[in-house]
């Protein structure tokens, strides 16, 4: 691992990495076709039967087929962790990019912003919000991003900044190019690099937080159901149905672990400064 | 020194200032009428009124939100809309349990995390590296809640040698579990941490003087090399307390221990507004006063800090 791993000039962690995404992705989007049966028919005379032929991981009390809920569930959490993440990224790289590069008031303004975000645990704000909002969809999506946003607009500003000294910016401030170009065509292409790690280990992060908020009961309700919520029910029959948070669990695990690996090998790859 | 602690306290009161509003905000996200919403419909019009009341929702926002600071500073957070009984009261009935939580696990990631980062660095890229870099990897995906429920269930449930749920009697026996759970989830921030400040320590020249002087390496490793080390770990704890307030909050819960994590999830559960609140603001107060408290300390350790 760290900078000895290498493929073909590729990093190993960030090609595992890829690898377990695109088998999740593929699972979420073959779920139909993949699952035993449907997630959410019942089947009360197999109530909590233990993995088997049938049920390759289980049934739940209501005898649904834990394996075909795990892989629907794949498609919500996904779904979220995506969508939180992307919103997060636009709001990030638009503050961020427009603090670093103007500077001045917009910097104090944006920047004092992060300062107060950062200024709560994430969870702590998740759960404030989901419980001011009510539990749901909009508050979870709400939530995240805005757990999500502060860390990237931070780097973004960053890097701007860094960016907004060097010779071919003033270069093409020379010539003439406008402010809305100038972030478009020369600033924002050099920042894609750590945004893009930023993003693969924010998603795991997203996924986590979803997750633990779900687990909590304040997240995805049922009857949509995500791999958190799927423990947060589950945990009530650990002793006698261990299956129930056994696989759901590791299904995060797998997904968030494909993520921090992505991010990690991607930054030995593109970020030799930050190599060990 | 002086100056710049009474620089930092200043820094913190903006920041004290914006978290009090947010956490006042979050009864304007409350969505329609928020007494309505939260007492019910068929609440009868006086209970409703006299909420209304009490919460001020009958004064202008910027009037509302100065007389909630009033109290607030007062130590006044209101009633809890679900017990009746004053939100502050019950924060403080609850604090000890969760103080307890996070020394005992506070205790349990600087014994593990800083040790597995000084054995790690100590050997970078032997096998031994890189074992403990994989599992930290590995567990490090594994939520808390999953974590915390694989060892209730060995040690609980198959096993049957620890108590894995309440207080009990109160004694430390309650604490073993959730808080060895709670300091592993930890520890594996620490060890990374940990990890790479020993390794840029290790390179610095006098760390070749103490070798060259034909110290055993025991003596370089932890008189020379990890004593300079601590000076930026311990920044480190700032980082671990984000953690250690989201992991009690699951914790907590997990293993039904009456603290403040758990009273926050219950409150939230039951959209008890007054109290979400009162937890929200104290646990945001105690991580932004925590960080202040770890720069200072930071600061007095390091003189580079404080005239930088």
């Amino acid at each position: 691992m760290g900078r000895g791993g290498s493929l073909a000039g590729l990093n190993i962690m960030a090609l595992a990495g890829a690898g377990l995404i695109l088998g999740v992705v593929a699972l979420a989007i073959a779920a139909p076709s993949l699952a035993p049966t449907h997630p959410d028919r019942l089947s009360l005379e197999e109530s909590l039967e233990p993995p088997g032929p049938g049920h390759p991981f289980g049934t739940d009390y209501y005898g649904r087929d834990v394996a075909s809920r795990v892989l629907f569930g794949t498609r919500v959490s996904l779904a979220i962790g995506l969508s939180a993440q992307l919103i997060a990224l636009v709001i990030g790289v638009v503050l961020g990019a427009l603090a670093g590069y103007f500077g001045g008031w917009v910097d104090t303004v944006i920047s004092r912003a992060i300062d107060i975000f950062l200024a709560f645990p994430d969870l702590l704000l998740a759960i404030g919000i989901a419980s001011a909002l009510g539990p749901g969809l909009p508050s979870i999506l709400l939530a995240l991003s805005l757990v999500g946003w502060p860390g990237l607009c931070r780097l973004v500003r960053g890097e701007v900044m860094a960016i907004r000294e060097r010779d071919f910016i003033q270069a093409a401030r020379a010539i003439g190019a406008g402010h809305a170009w100038m972030l478009a065509r020369h600033v924002l292409p050099n920042v894609a690099a750590p945004v893009l790690i930023a993003s693969s280990l924010g998603m795991g992060s997203r996924i986590l937080q979803e997750a633990s908020l779900s687990f909590l009961g304040l997240g995805v309700q049922p009857p949509l159901a995500s791999w958190g919520s799927m423990v947060h029910y589950g945990l009530r029959w650990l002793s006698r149905a261990p299956w129930l948070v056994i696989f759901p669990g590791l299904a995060i695990a797998v997904a968030v672990l494909g993520f921090h690996l992505l991010g990690d090998g991607l930054r030995d790859m593109l970020d030799p400064r930050l190599r060990d | 020194m002086l100056s710049f602690v009474a620089r930092r306290l200043v820094e913190a009161v903006p920041v004290l200032l914006a978290v009090s509003i947010v956490t006042f905000g979050l009864l304007y996200l409350v969505p329609g009428d928020p007494v309505k919403t939260l007492v019910g419909e068929r609440a009868s019009p006086e209970t409703i009124a006299n909420i209304r009341r009490e919460l001020g929702l009958d004064l202008p926002v910027h009037e509302r939100y100065l007389g909630w600071l009033g109290k607030v500073l007062k130590g006044d957070l209101g009633r809890s809309w679900l017990t009746g009984r004053p939100v502050a009261e019950s924060l403080a009935a609850r604090f000890p349990v969760t103080a307890r939580l996070a020394l005992t696990a506070f205790a349990v990631s600087v014994l593990v995390g800083l040790g597995l980062g000084v054995y790690s660095a100590t050997r970078q890229n032997t096998v031994a590296d890189h074992l403990v870099r994989t599992a930290l990897l590995l567990v490090g995906a594994v939520p808390i809640f999953v974590m915390a429920t694989a060892a209730m269930y060995l040690f609980g449930v198959k096993l049957r040698v620890l108590p894995v749920s309440g207080l009990g009697d109160g004694s430390f026996v309650y604490f073993v579990l959730p808080g060895t759970v709670l300091g592993l989830y930890l520890s594996i921030y620490q060890a990374r941490m940990t990890r790479s400040v020993m390794l840029e320590v290790i390179r610095q020249d006098y760390i070749r003087t103490a070798r060259a002087k034909g110290l055993p390496e025991r003596v370089v490793t932890w008189r020379h090399a990890f004593r300079n080390a601590l000076v930026t770990v311990i920044t480190l704890l700032g980082g671990s307390l984000s953690h250690l307030l989201v992991g009690s909050v699951l914790t907590e819960t997990i293993f039904n221990l009456p603290g403040i994590g758990r009273f926050t999830v219950d409150a939230a559960y039951a959209r008890d507004l007054p109290a979400v609140m009162g937890c929200f603001l104290f646990q945001a107060v105690v991580f932004v006063v925590a960080n202040v408290l770890v720069d200072i300390g930071y600061a007095a350790a390091d003189p580079r800090v404080r005239l930088g």
